[in-house]
């Protein structure tokens, strides 16, 4: 246990060396820095998919529902009443595990293909409230959000958005690593393995599974505030079910339930949308194909392709890390 | 006015019936939940558009060649995909997602076939409007509502009468025991992908002339159906045309009433509301974790 | 485990940088590129000139981003055929913005630091246009953006403009046609896109001037297919004026299903009633209809409004075999255009140079004469009043009751 965490530590500090060192030759790379703080966001926002879906089992095909409540959530107190950006963060958190709570009240009830249903109803819900009301300003989106003041200094260089962003994925990961660790996560995983048997052995499986909704829904949520400073403009195109399969997507492909998965696939995912660009019209044509060449080919995403040529390699040393193993 | 309401509801509860029923039928056959209906519905209304008016073949004729074609696509959608993911021992929810995928493939290989203008069709009849009980109403919307009515008695009678249908109610119950009796369960269960696909092309062809045909018109209608499938208890076939007429009567009469800005809140709002409170649907469906 | 993990974000960030830096970076990924930047922008001589291009080119909105990007393309071909700028060679790098702010923020960001590209051709979103507008200034790169929307013109921008008309214009357009036409009682039904509630929020304060009274607002979402609901509202609401503010691929839809379900009155809509496919999608539904919009595709090059666009119209078919669906081909087409003379006339490839000549610019394009003199970020102020009678758009003035 204690060894699990300081391993766990000392990976993120290995990322955060290599990161901060491929920063300083990024520095005036503008494109890649934008697309790298997207891919942070989408790390944080996978990451807490994976809490929900690759630890705890249950889907979800609305977390754009989250990211918009966070990202309008954190866009509308900072322009509409003026409260500070530091205040505005933690309430877009606490709005989005309000709406988490109450998505996973009726949810942990359901079997997946329900709560497929239902998460995508909530996203449609969602979308629809945020593209017609008018405290949202409806299509016409929100503009001149403010950006992330820090020690006096705005964030608006995208390379140090990009060093805050890393900072934040590098917390919320090693928050999530505890999570998983700790007794809750072990009830997760329970529940994932077969809910009828951890509800036999005493665990309160329908608490756990809302509170597995809810801390995924503060990661999302999270991401969703980050885009709304990082961007300064967001309108609800943003938020479509499209956005929630994309999560996903990231998920199947880095491999659920483990600590790099999300983080591969919120990578690759972005930067392979880039690259299709050169496609035109026929891009979103090679992602559907990507997306089941995925379900074919690498069932257990990156992550898990990593790890069987890990056991392979390393026979002896195979059994310590194997939690990636869904 | 509540005449015109009630035709409207009919015609485009009919629709999502007969998408639901593919939803249903694949659900109590195998247990899988796909995504694709209303895509199908739109690879449906181009190949019919295709055949009736490019090439010129008589409505009828297009509409059966379409049928059997997607009847066809849906045996080959299950075999190649959904049959290899299941046998590599993938869960369901792979299954879901395989979906979305060729759900997000099929509009845009129709877009690079057809291009992405939305395509008129002419119209099968050679009136415009027909008045029923003092309003004018489209020919095609009652054609909608015809076509979808027999292909719920014909369904109907194959599902109870027709040694194929009873097999599959059969595999859907107790695959394992259906197996040992000699029924190809295989066989079974990709038929009802391919009645779900035919289902959905058929109505695809006829709603051609009524919206014209384009990429997108299938992403709504394809949810709708979907929560018309649930509202009725998922995996009941006669649920998801009760279901779906429901939902479609709400929402007309939601956007001719209360509001045209949230139409679709409320029914998607509907949707959640039988779920939490009637989890079964109208009819019963297993939907508990626990069950 | 550490291994892996380094290989990981090794191949990662070997992958980000082959896939950005493809094609036009020197890709030497040193630390230090600042200089690479500086020179790329320059006038250089013998090196092409790059505009960039970001507009929907798949989902529900591709056809009009792809029909923009047909305009864009042609034009480009015609200058390169003609020689060039001063001998420069000129390309289009276009991206996909998805119809999103998201999707927009990355490419234009793209097509800024990556492509380092002269200029832009805006998307025909104006939504999108709105999100990257900063981003564009602060870059000082020049914009015509391909979006009709008001709200992004006569804002401050000093580097975004309008290579189309503002629907400002329509919208009193609309209602001068509807007072023409004496409507006296309105009904709506508005899409649920920026463009067209910011449409009918400007004319709707418009109407209380008039005689005209609205009686009743309904709006879809953009994507519907089935408008039962509001159709029966609208007809029993007792109206003579239905304006239907929506994209063209739901107007012929709606048109045909007002008719069929026995709407007699008249019916108004904005420039995207203008396209071919709403006639063919309503047929003799879209008849007696009414709209106002700067560029008419005609339905034949023979009736082509002028020369300008008769030729244009020519070398779009040669090219494409097939005339545009949508105006937003004379949109990219003209925006290009206007490009190509700000590029001649600027003193250097510098934004505020290129902004200067894009303020004198005297340029006669399909739209007719575009002057940016005033700053407000407009160039073009050409609205046409037209009808549709017995299936063809015809001019206002002809038409008969």
């Amino acid at each position: 246990m204690q060894q699990t965490r300081k391993k766990t530590i000392l990976k993120a500090a290995v990322c955060l060396v290599l990161l901060a060192a491929a920063l300083i030759g990024l520095r005036n790379q503008q494109y890649l820095l934008t697309l790298l703080n997207f891919v942070c966001m989408y790390m944080i926002s996978v990451s807490g998919l994976d809490i929900l879906f690759g630890y705890s089992g249950q889907i979800s095909l609305g977390h754009a529902a989250f990211y918009a409540s966070g990202a309008y959530t954190s866009a509308l107190l900072t322009t509409k009443l003026g409260v500070p950006v530091w205040l505005a963060i933690p309430a877009a958190c606490l709005v989005s595990l309000a709406l988490g709570i109450i998505v996973a009240l009726p949810a942990s009830k359901l079997i997946h293909h329900f709560l497929a249903l239902l998460t995508i109803s909530v996203g449609q819900l969602v979308y629809i409230l945020i593209s017609r009301a008018s405290f949202t300003n409806a299509m016409t989106g929100i503009r001149s959000i403010p950006n992330i003041p820090l020690f006096g200094y705005e964030l608006k260089s995208k390379y140090f958005f990009l060093i805050f962003m890393i900072l934040m994925v590098a917390l919320f990961l090693i928050i999530k690593q505890c999570i998983i660790h700790s007794r809750v996560g072990r009830a997760f995983q329970a529940i994932r393995e077969n809910p009828v048997a951890a509800g036999g052995i005493g665990i309160n499986v329908q608490k756990y599974k809302i509170m597995a909704f809810a801390i995924s829904a503060v990661y999302t949520g999270f991401a969703g505030a980050m885009y709304a400073h990082f961007v300064g403009f967001i309108s609800p195109e943003t938020f479509t079910s499209a956005q929630s399969v994309m999560f996903m997507t990231m998920l199947l492909f880095g491999g659920m339930g483990s600590f790099s998965g999300p983080l591969i696939g919120a990578a690759i995912v972005t930067f392979l949308n880039e690259t299709l660009q050169v496609l035109g019209s026929y891009r979103m044509m090679v992602y559907g194909a990507f997306i089941l060449a995925v379900l074919l080919f690498l069932p257990h995403g990156i992550s898990g392709l990593i790890d069987i040529v890990k056991q392979s390699l390393f026979k002896n040393r195979g059994k310590e890390d194997r939690h990636a193993d869904a | 006015m509540v005449i015109s309401l009630i035709i409207g509801a009919l015609m485009i509860g009919s629709v999502y019936g007969m998408l639901a029923l593919g939803y249903s039928l694949i659900y109590s056959a195998s247990g899988l939940m796909t995504f694709t209906q209303g895509q199908l519905l739109m690879i449906g209304a181009f190949l019919g558009m295709q055949f009736y008016k490019v090439w010129g073949l008589p409505f009828l004729a297009a509409f059966l060649l379409t049928v059997l074609i997607m009847f066809l696509f849906g045996m080959l959608l299950e075999k190649c995909l959904i049959r290899v993911l299941l046998n590599k021992g993938a869960v369901s929810i792979y299954i879901v997602l395989s979906t979305i995928g060729i759900s997000i493939i099929l509009p845009n290989l129709a877009q690079a076939l057809w291009g992405s203008q939305t395509i008129q069709v002419p119209s099968i009849f050679g009136v415009t409007t027909v008045k029923i009980l003092g309003v004018s109403v489209q020919p095609e919307s009652l054609l909608v509502i015809a076509v979808g009515l027999i292909a719920m008695v014909l369904l109907h009678l194959f599902m109870t009468k027709s040694r194929f249908g009873i097999s599959m109610r059969a595999a859907a119950m107790d695959p394992l025991a259906a197996s040992s009796l000699g029924i190809n369960v295989s066989l079974t269960t990709g038929l009802t992908w391919a009645i779900a696909a035919a289902l959905a092309g058929g109505i695809g062809v006829l709603l051609g002339p009524v919206y014209g045909v384009s990429t997108g018109m299938g992403d709504i209608i394809g949810n709708k159906g979907f929560a018309g499938a649930v509202i009725g208890g998922y995996g009941n076939m006669y649920g998801a045309i009760a279901g779906s007429l429901l939902l479609g009567f709400v929402e007309t009469f939601v956007a001719g009433y209360i509001t045209t800005t949230y139409k679709d809140f409320v029914s998607f709002f509907l949707l959640i509301i039988v779920m939490i409170f009637l989890p079964r649907g109208l009819f019963k469906a297993k939907v508990y974790d626990s069950d | 485990m550490k291994k892996w993990l380094s290989l990981i974000l090794a191949l990662t960030l070997a992958l980000s940088l082959a896939s950005c830096g493809g094609g036009n970076d020197s890709g030497s990924g040193s630390a230090d590129t600042s200089g690479g930047i500086d020179s790329s922008s320059d006038a250089n001589s013998g090196e092409a000139i790059k505009i960039g291009l970001y507009t929907p080119l798949t989902g529900s909105s591709a056809l009009v981003g792809t029909q923009e990007q047909n305009g864009v393309n042609l034009a480009v071909k015609q200058i390169n055929d003609a020689g060039g700028i001063n001998g420069r060679e000129v390309t289009v790098i276009a991206y996909d913005d998805q119809f999103s702010a998201e999707g927009a923020v990355k490419v234009v960001t793209r097509l800024i630091e990556t492509d380092h590209v002269n200029a832009i051709v805006g998307s025909m979103s104006s939504g999108n246009i709105m999100a990257t507008a900063d981003m564009v200034e602060e870059a000082q790169i020049l914009e015509l953006g391909c979006g009709t929307s008001p709200s992004w013109t006569n804002c401050g921008y000093q580097y975004v403009f309008r290579g189309t008309q503002n629907s400002a214009s329509f919208n009193a357009g609309i209602i001068e046609l509807m007072e023409a036409m004496g409507a006296t009682r309105l009904g709506t039904l508005t899409a649920s896109t920026e463009w067209a509630t910011n449409g009918w929020a400007a004319i709707k304060p418009a109407l209380e001037d008039t005689s005209i009274e609205v009686v009743m607002e309904t709006d879809y979402m953009a994507g519907d297919t089935d408008f039962s609901g509001q159709v029966t509202k609208l007809i029993n609401a007792g109206l003579d004026a239905v304006l239907i503010y929506g994209g063209t691929e739901e107007l012929g839809i709606i048109c045909k299903q007002l008719r069929q379900n026995g709407y007699e009155g008249y019916i108004y809509g904005p420039e995207t009633m203008s396209p071919v496919e709403v006639r063919e999608v309503a047929g003799d539904a879209a008849n007696d209809s009414f709209f106002a919009c700067g560029y008419l595709i005609p339905d034949d090059i023979e009736s082509a409004a002028n020369d300008a666009e008769r030729a244009f119209l020519e070398a779009y078919v040669a090219e494409y075999g097939e005339m545009p669906i949508s105006d937003t081909a004379y949109r990219g087409y003209d925006s290009v255009m206007l490009l190509a003379e700000v590029f001649r006339t600027a003193k250097s490839m510098e934004g505020p140079d290129m902004r200067e000549a894009l303020l004198n610019v005297s340029y006669t394009g399909i739209g007719g004469e575009f002057d940016y003199s005033d700053g407000s970020g407009d160039g073009l102020e050409s609205c046409g009043l037209y009808a549709i009678q017995n299936g063809k758009n015809i001019p206002f003035s002809s038409y008969q009751k």
